[in-house]
């Protein structure tokens, strides 16, 4: 067997200092953990919380990801969407943690010992615990502390301070309880204050999503619906109901935080939240099996999309709304009006196959269409006379359809005609009533 | 006849033009010449327009703004060659805030398959800024067109800012009286229909010397081919504003309307 290959990953929230960490930093710093740990899981199942760390032993994995600095190299840019501060490398747990906590990395090249006895008491937890009474006996690093007559220091400071130390030499084994991943995802996180405006729970709502894109990760999936879910505090009006929700959903499963970020920012900026909120929870409905893709070996072209195309379209029927993103579809018909159908974004997964239109067709459909002015039955448009080009076309049909949706019977002589000022237009004749007939402008030959 | 030291003086000019010559001047763009190939640009499909287009088409990585007196009268005439090519790649072909209902079957015959047509329909102006700004940044589509009737210099600025890392070709359309504002936009053009079949083009301003001449370009929609006869097709402009039409029956002819009158008689009958 190979040698135990131990990382360790510090999640430190961004702005905490030296003194003690607020609840809501120790929160944010626990959800940073528990998303890291769970996307981990996707390396190696040798995944453990220590302290404030996350540990995984990946020797076993070290070929399938391309060698230990190639796994390193990825962990580290991965991982630092997630919260991943700090990372280092050692033959064991313990070694790695505290190394990571001295801002140090490489374990691995130089003997452990010669490392460890190096660094501040402060990096292994249980010599910090005795760090006063140390101090005062002269220790101040690691090597003084096991120079130390171990007997003496046994019956000084009690067993769990020399096993630590065993432990982080690599003298005596290391137990550790394996992070189990859930079936189902579901988290919830209370928040530091009260919150009224929708758009400042993104900030918050982006620690469930780093879990939410950790766990996926772990199960090889991506989302395709999420329900992310708030409850109000207690000073909402009467008329309030106790909780809301917001449905996402996506076109293709996706596990990007940056994009589910930005979806949820776009829902967010739209709704108005009945009263403040206290907590938040987030919930995966649907998942789906999103195998990873092997990258591309060339280096990226110019034209290479920054942001992929459905994931764009989302965004925009976010803001937009559905019906203003529309695809569109080729319907069998002799009636201009009928030969296609624009439906919100995506639409229809296999359009119908429609064969070509029997008659030129106009790239502009003016609906409905325009009555033009006739003297004499001569159509004009914008104050001109208009000229006609073309045979007439007939187009007969529709008899088979009530008049309550869509033109139904239709009967009309569809002319090109051409204007100085609009071009080429396909204008038609239809009769009225009795004798009466009247001229009206349907396409434009743009 | 030179002097020696008329001949010194000149020898670091040569060396200099030669420099020029090479990879510097490609690089290098004087004022009096069109600029040349640095970005890739998309053939218009024109012979006489891509001539005088600086890198030999509609550029990428840049607006390309069009005034026109209307919106809707002429712009696939105009862009339809182009815009196949473009969509070559399976990428669609964004339509923001159109004029009119994009008419697929006529779309077709441009060569745009109905999958690749995505219609944008935003409902304010600021909402069309704020779609093409996001089309251009996510470089996702094949080609871009969109009508922004109220858009002001600065917001056209940003929008070129944001269209330098896009790959495909973008449009705008604006109508013509803005021709005297001031736009970031490197090509701007004033497009007009003609009689005939031709469409009358300006240009405004290009990255290269003004071009005072209008071109005209014959542009007949592939659509109506069939539909017209050679004596229609004939490059001259036609007759404009001919008291009778040319080859329809008087509208008032008696069959037309027996045509059109048909079903009115029949259900005469019935109440009769």
């Amino acid at each position: 067997m190979s040698s135990p290959h131990w990382l360790a990953l510090l999640a430190t929230p961004r702005d905490s200092g030296s003194e003690p960490a607020s609840p809501a930093q120790a929160a944010e710093q626990e959800a940073a953990l528990r998303a890291l740990g769970w996307w981990a899981l996707q390396f190696t199942p040798r995944v453990a919380r220590l302290e404030e760390a996350v540990v995984l032993e990946v020797s076993a994995s070290l070929r399938l990801f391309g060698g230990a600095q190639r796994l390193h190299r990825r962990l580290w840019r991965e991982a630092r969407a997630l919260g991943l501060s700090g990372m280092a490398w050692a033959p064991t747990s313990l070694g790695a943690l505290a190394l990571a906590r001295a801002g140090q990395h490489e374990g691995l090249a130089r003997p452990l010992d010669e490392l460890l006895d190096a660094l501040p008491l402060a990096c292994l937890s249980a010599a910090q615990t005795h760090r006063a009474m140390l101090l005062r006996l002269g220790c101040r690093r690691l090597g003084q502390l096991r120079a130390l007559p171990r007997r003496a220091l046994g019956r000084r400071f009690g067993d769990g301070l020399l096993l630590a130390l065993d432990r982080a030499y690599g003298h005596s084994a290391e137990a550790h309880v394996w992070l189990q991943l859930p079936e189902r995802f579901e988290a919830r996180l209370e928040l530091p204050f009260r919150i009224e405006h929708a758009p400042a729970l993104l900030h918050y709502a982006e620690s469930l999503l780093r879990q939410l894109c950790g766990w996926l990760a772990a199960r090889q999936a991506g989302v395709k619906r999420l329900t992310l879910a708030w409850q109000h505090d207690a000073m909402r009006g009467r008329d309030v109901s106790r909780d809301g929700a917001l449905q996402l959903g996506t076109a293709e499963p996706t596990r990007e935080l940056r994009h589910l970020s930005r979806l949820l920012g776009e829902h967010l900026a739209r709704l108005e939240l009945a009263a403040p909120v206290g907590e938040l929870s987030l919930r995966a409905d649907e998942i789906m099996l999103k195998p990873e893709q092997a990258a591309s070996l060339l280096p990226s072209s110019p034209d290479e999309a920054t942001e992929a195309l459905p994931q764009l379209l989302e965004r925009l029927s976010v803001r937009l709304g559905p019906a203003q993103v529309r695809a569109g579809q080729l319907l069998e018909d002799h009636r201009m009006e009928l030969m296609q159908r624009w439906q919100p974004w995506p639409g229809p997964a296999r359009p119908a196959a429609a064969r070509p239109a029997l008659y030129p067709q106009p790239a502009w459909l003016l609906e409905p269409p325009l009555r033009l002015d006739a003297p004499r039955s001569q159509p004009r448009y914008l104050g001109q006379p208009l000229q006609l080009l073309s045979r007439p076309q007939r187009v007969e049909g529709g008899w088979w359809a009530g008049q309550a949706g869509g033109p139904g019977l239709v009967q009309r002589d569809y002319v090109l005609a051409q204007s100085a000022q609009a071009g080429l237009l396909w204008i038609f004749q239809q009769r009225l009533s009795g004798e009466e007939s009247a001229w009206f402008l349907h396409g434009v030959f743009a | 006849m030179l002097t020696d030291a008329d001949s010194d003086r000149q020898a670091p000019a040569s060396a200099a033009a030669s420099l020029l010559q090479g990879p510097l001047g490609r690089a290098l763009w004087r004022g009096s010449e069109l600029a040349g190939g640095s970005t890739s640009a998309w053939s218009s499909g024109f012979a006489a327009l891509d001539a005088v287009l600086p890198g030999g088409g509609w550029p990428a990585q840049a607006l390309s703004e069009i005034l026109q007196p209307r919106p809707g009268v002429c712009e696939f005439r105009l862009l339809g060659p182009a815009l196949a090519p473009a969509l070559a790649g399976g990428r669609p072909l964004l339509l923001i805030n159109p004029p009119f209902t994009p008419h697929l079957p006529g779309l077709a015959a441009w060569g745009l398959a109905p999958r690749q047509l995505l219609w944008l329909a935003p409902a304010t102006p600021l909402q069309a800024l704020w779609t093409l700004e996001q089309a251009l940044k996510s470089n996702a589509a094949g080609a871009l067109m969109a009508w922004l009737p109220e858009a002001r210099p600065e917001q056209l600025r940003r929008l070129q800012a944001c269209a330098l890392g896009a790959h495909a070709p973008c449009f705008v359309f604006r109508p013509e009286a803005v021709a005297a504002q001031s736009s970031a936009a490197p090509l701007r053009l004033l497009l007009r229909p003609e009689a005939g079949w031709a469409l009358a083009l300006r240009l405004l301003k290009r990255r290269g010397p003004a071009l005072a001449a209008p071109l005209r370009l014959r542009a007949v929609p592939p659509a109506l081919e069939p539909l017209l006869s050679q004596r229609l097709l004939q490059d001259e402009p036609l007759p404009l504003a001919t008291p009778t039409p040319i080859t329809l029956p008087a509208p008032e002819s008696r069959d037309v309307l027996a045509a059109l009158a048909r079903p009115a008689r029949h259900a005469q009958g019935l109440g009769v």
